[in-house]
């Protein structure tokens, strides 16, 4: 039972409370696994959220304190105070939307043709694909900032935006592949056969069948983009055009850091990813599984 | 069966096909001409010359390369940074895919669980880091408070050469829920007809286990494990912020090194050719897992090319 | 000359890019240079301070109504890797005018041509030297010349948490105190039942914060020519010595953390630490411990008769890039100057001799008396060991030495890698 795969989202409506119990009977144990683990990953979220209601000198006590004492809610406050934290929070939903969206379209088009499509040079091509990613970014860091300069991108967020859409990360269109890979060619042939052309059986069967993949390509983009320190760092000057990760380092200064502070910033950075995955992995992780065979 | 439809139209068919292709692919073509192969050549150029990044570069040939074959601490990154991808990958994998399963079950309040055992990929990093500096304090952290109870006398963890690496490798763990997600994603395209089927035969969860579930993730556990091995390699932010490489290198991964020579000994032109060697073993243990790949892995997709 | 720089440098990229980039056609090569606005002066900070955008920014307002023709653009920027970022902006010709500087990285990048000279300018301006406690060409000299103006001082010094010493029946150390009465006081201060440590030195890796003791024990880290190291020499190795036998013979000081990590625990700060050798920066974090403290003087070497203090502070340097040398020289001496180190004095610690003996400074940092550690700075400081290779040797010598902090390699073994270590960096350099 443990190793099937989840049947149909159906039979979890609402259990009924025998049933319940006869559930708990038989899976205590990963209930158990579930919540040992769990609260060893929780831990840093409290942690988190602990330390920045905390005065700047209860942060390092020892032991550690979980429950602060005074609760210090004018953390939130300060912090609103000390740096423009709602533009840095519109300048990251901005690069953030249009860095996820452009990832999504444009990995999901590049992997098809990599995985679905034949023509001359593919594998060699996404070989060469693949190893863009494998030269570390400090190398052609400068190269890379002068081509910028040229193309008058420099303090805008065209260098952390229009990259995306003209193929974006390679990872996703690599996972992208693979889940096309996995997918049976029944569909297209039988789409084929209907006189559908490639962009066709894209859109009507394989897409369709895709979005889990794609849901997971969306948190990745969404987070990368969300939390990314050093490309906007780089390209962006002007304090007012930062994003949230560069206005969560305002706090830590070279030799000494507002950990309070730090901690509030991180939070009110945290949390729209805490929700915005609670909601997404429900829609699609549950409520796509098996739609594939509607045709 | 499949033969035949591109016969009906002759070579006609398969140009179409590959120009579909191209077109498919030519977003990611204009951004590779664009934004990525002028900077890769760069670099390329760089790894041939003196290049103190605030000074133009000049040219040198080979000595770089040949500099890095009799540089101690260049093997030692390597050193490090192998033996890193060595445990950690696998490590990473076995329990992503553990974790991923149990996921997948039919546990009480799911979306909740989800979202706890990713929670650690959507801490900022400087949080988490913090967290684990605390956690692994040989005095005052929890880690040995805990081993002392049950009358353990806790290693120095990151601040001893024997444990630092183990430490950066046991925190690595900590990011399952990256490629948990994606192995989680591609328990949902398992086809259920599957599963009945090996049920009709009379086979039990272990044989649903390998004859369907392995089988079906092998692309996922393929990808999780190239994405694993170039990641690996490229580990950068832990060693830079929580050891600085120490103690006496024990950290010492290849990039944090190569960024050490590029922005703080101003030597550009070495890490540009510490970046290439780097590559080119990345490429190379990348070339022949993929050619590995076709005994273990199994594209639904593939079927029509492979028969 | 430093406009050639730039176009070379600019041809040079343009050429490593070419020679792949017949598909990469940088369209329109266009200059850089906005139509340029010849008085805008782009001033880049990072956080050295953590909240000092305000009063940064009224010594700025100052500065612009007494030079209307000048207009300031203040970018401020995190300070997790802006040493990369200059440098990336500088190679592309895109640095800005005027940015504050590491002590690290001034003449590591002073020695490569990156900043300008200011010693003519400070030679026309005596006025801001007049009154200087703090020596310029201390931390940012660089043959002959002097590549910075001081933000303010920063220092090592010795905090002690009052509490525990009371606690202890123990009274503040008197001004000509020892190193043996600091033993001592360490030791008796010790309580391993409530992990409570007599001494505690923040951050010793890199090993900055060490070399109070090496000095003290007569011992150098480099020699006067900075070619050879000698961290192996009998003296140095007495110092390391006295801080290796606090932590694993006496268990008076905790193994220190393996690199300057940003978040380490600092028990000093907890309340868990009787002495504290720690940096100038460190009193905004310790007035909020709670608990009651003041500056000790540094302790003596009664062999050697020596008492040292290390330094290092910050800079305001001109790239030089700048197409406004004498605006951004402008700036640069306002902000180094006494206006601008009066209106930050409430951030630091300024150079001039009037503001630090003023009522109006001492009072910022009472009832502490900050004149101590100040006095300390005054007749006892140790310059910064600094080489345009400096980058490279330091990390040898944190790494090598690390080992013997743990107990892990003994002081004599550890001083030997270390300082064949440096040696062979020194044996690369050129010419």
């Amino acid at each position: 039972m443990l190793l099937q795969a989840e049947q149909s989202p159906q039979v979890r409506v609402k259990p009924a409370s025998l049933r319940l119990s006869r559930h708990l009977k038989e899976f205590w144990w990963i209930y158990l696994i579930l919540i040992v683990v769990g609260v060893l990953l929780m831990a840093p979220l409290v942690w988190l959220i602990s330390s920045s209601l905390k005065d700047q000198g209860k942060i390092f006590t020892i032991p550690p304190e979980w429950i602060p004492t005074p609760v210090r809610w004018s953390n939130y406050r300060t912090v609103f105070e000390q740096i423009p934290f709602g533009r840095f929070y519109w300048n990251s939903a901005v690069v953030t939307f249009f860095a996820t969206t452009g990832n999504v379209v444009s990995a999901s088009l590049v992997a098809f043709g990599f995985a679905r499509l034949r023509f001359p040079g593919r594998d060699v091509l996404f070989l060469v694909l693949l190893s863009t990613v494998m030269i570390p970014y400090h190398v052609t860091l400068i190269p890379t900032y002068v081509l910028f300069r040229e193309l008058h991108w420099l303090d805008t967020f065209l260098p952390l935006t229009v990259p995306a859409w003209i193929g974006g990360s390679a990872f996703n269109i690599f996972l992208l592949r693979q889940f096309y890979l996995r997918l049976s060619l029944e569909l297209d042939d039988a789409a084929r056969v209907d006189g559908a052309g490639p962009w066709r059986i894209f859109w009507d069967v394989v897409l369709p069948q895709s979005k889990p993949a794609l849901g997971v390509v969306a948190i990745f983009s969404f987070l990368a983009s969300w939390n990314d320190f050093f490309a906007p760092f780089i390209y962006l000057n002007t304090t007012e055009k930062f994003t949230l990760p560069l206005g969560l380092q305002l706090f830590q200064s070279t030799n000494s850091t507002e950990w309070n502070l730090l901690m509030v910033a991180s939070v009110m950075t945290a949390i729209p990813c805490v929700a915005l995955y609670f909601v997404a992995q429900r829609y699609f992780i549950q409520g796509v599984v098996f739609t594939g065979l509607k045709g | 069966m499949a033969a035949t439809i591109p016969r009906s139209r002759g070579l006609n068919h398969r140009q179409k096909e590959a120009i579909a292709g191209y077109l498919f692919i030519s977003p990611w073509i204009v951004g590779f001409l664009v934004f990525i192969l002028g900077p890769v050549i760069a670099s390329f150029y760089f790894s041939l010359t003196n290049y103190a990044v605030v000074q133009p570069p000049t040219w040198a040939g080979l000595a770089n390369y040949r500099e890095l074959v009799h540089d101690d601490l260049f093997w030692q990154s390597m050193k490090v940074t192998s033996l890193y991808v060595l445990f950690s990958v696998p490590l990473t994998l076995f329990f992503s895919f553990l974790v991923a399963l149990l996921m997948n079950q039919r546990v009480q309040f799911v979306g909740f669980w989800r979202t706890i055992y990713y929670l650690p990929n959507l801490v900022p990093i400087v949080a988490g880091t913090m967290l684990w500096l605390w956690l692994l304090n040989p005095d005052y952290g929890l880690v040995n408070g805990l081993l002392a109870r049950v009358g353990i006398d806790g290693p120095l963890w990151l601040q001893s050469t024997k444990w630092a690496l183990p430490s950066l490798i046991l925190m690595s763990l900590w990011g399952v829920g990256g490629p948990t997600l994606i192995y989680l994603a591609g328990l949902q395209g398992i086809p259920t007809d599957l599963y009945e089927a090996v049920a009709l035969d009379g086979g039990g969860a272990w044989a649903k286990f390998v004859t369907v579930t392995i089988p079906q993730m092998s692309p996922v556990i393929f990808f999780n494990l190239i994405l694993g091995i170039i990641a690996g390699f490229q580990v950068f932010a832990q060693p830079l912020i929580m050891t600085g490489g120490g103690p006496r290198y024990a950290t010492l991964f290849v990039v944090l090194y190569l960024y050490n020579n590029a922005f703080h000994n101003f030597q550009m032109g070495y890490a540009s050719a510490i970046a290439w060697v780097l590559f080119m073993v990345i490429l190379v243990l990348t070339i022949i897992t993929f050619r590995f790949s076709s005994y273990w892995v199994y594209y639904e997709g593939e079927a029509r090319q492979k028969r | 000359m430093t406009s050639m720089k730039h176009r070379i440098s600019r041809r040079t990229f343009a050429g490593g890019l070419a020679v792949g980039a017949a598909a990469v056609s940088l369209a329109g090569r266009i200059s850089n240079v906005r139509a340029a606005d010849k008085t805008k002066i782009n001033l880049n900070i990072y956080q050295i301070n953590d909240n000092w955008q305000n009063t940064l920014k009224k010594v700025i307002d100052g500065f612009t109504a007494a030079n209307p023709t000048i207009d300031v653009k203040l970018n401020i920027q995190p300070s997790a890797q802006y040493w990369d970022k200059l440098q990336t902006q500088y190679a592309a010709g895109q640095a800005p005018d005027l940015s504050l500087i590491n002590a690290d990285w001034v003449v590591p990048g002073a020695s490569r041509g990156m900043f300008l000279d200011l010693k003519p300018y400070l030679e026309k301006s005596p006025e801001l030297t007049k009154d200087l406690w703090y020596p310029l060409d201390q931390d940012w000299g660089y043959k002959g010349g002097i590549y910075g103006t001081l933000l303010y001082a920063g220092g090592q010094m010795l905090y002690v948490n009052k509490t525990l010493l009371k606690a202890a029946g123990l009274e503040m150390p008197a001004a000509n105190w020892t190193w043996d009465d600091l033993h001592s006081m360490a030791v008796k201060l010790t309580d391993a039942s409530k992990k409570q440590y007599g001494m505690h030195i923040s951050p010793i890796a890199p090993p900055y914060w060490s070399c109070a003791f090496i000095h003290g024990a007569g011992g150098t880290v480099l020699n006067a020519a900075m070619d050879k190291c000698t961290l192996d020499t009998p003296e140095a190795r007495a110092g390391l010595q006295y801080i290796v036998d606090l932590i694993h013979k006496d268990k008076a000081m905790p193994v220190p953390p393996p690199a300057n990590a940003t978040g380490e625990v600092n028990p000093f700060m907890a309340g868990k630490v009787g002495f504290y050798f720690g940096g100038s920066w460190d009193e905004a974090a310790i007035r909020t411990s709670g608990f009651d403290w003041d500056w000790a003087d540094m302790p003596v070497n009664a062999k050697t008769g020596i008492k040292k203090v290390q330094m290092g502070s910050n800079a305001w340097g001109i790239l030089s890039t700048t197409k406004h040398k004498d605006e951004a020289w402008a700036l640069a001496k306002y902000l180094g100057g006494p206006e601008g180190a009066k209106g930050m004095m409430s951030l630091g610690l300024p150079g001039f001799k009037s503001i630090i003996d003023s009522p109006e400074f001492k009072q910022i940092h009472a009832p502490q008396h900050i004149e101590v550690p100040l006095g300390d700075f005054q007749k006892d400081s140790h310059n910064y060991y600094t080489t345009p290779d400096a980058s490279a040797w330091w990390d040898a010598a944190t790494q090598n030495l690390q080992p013997m902090w743990t107990g892990e390699d003994t002081v004599e073994g550890a001083t030997q890698k270390a300082t064949s270590a440096i040696n062979a960096i020194f044996a690369k350099r050129k010419s």
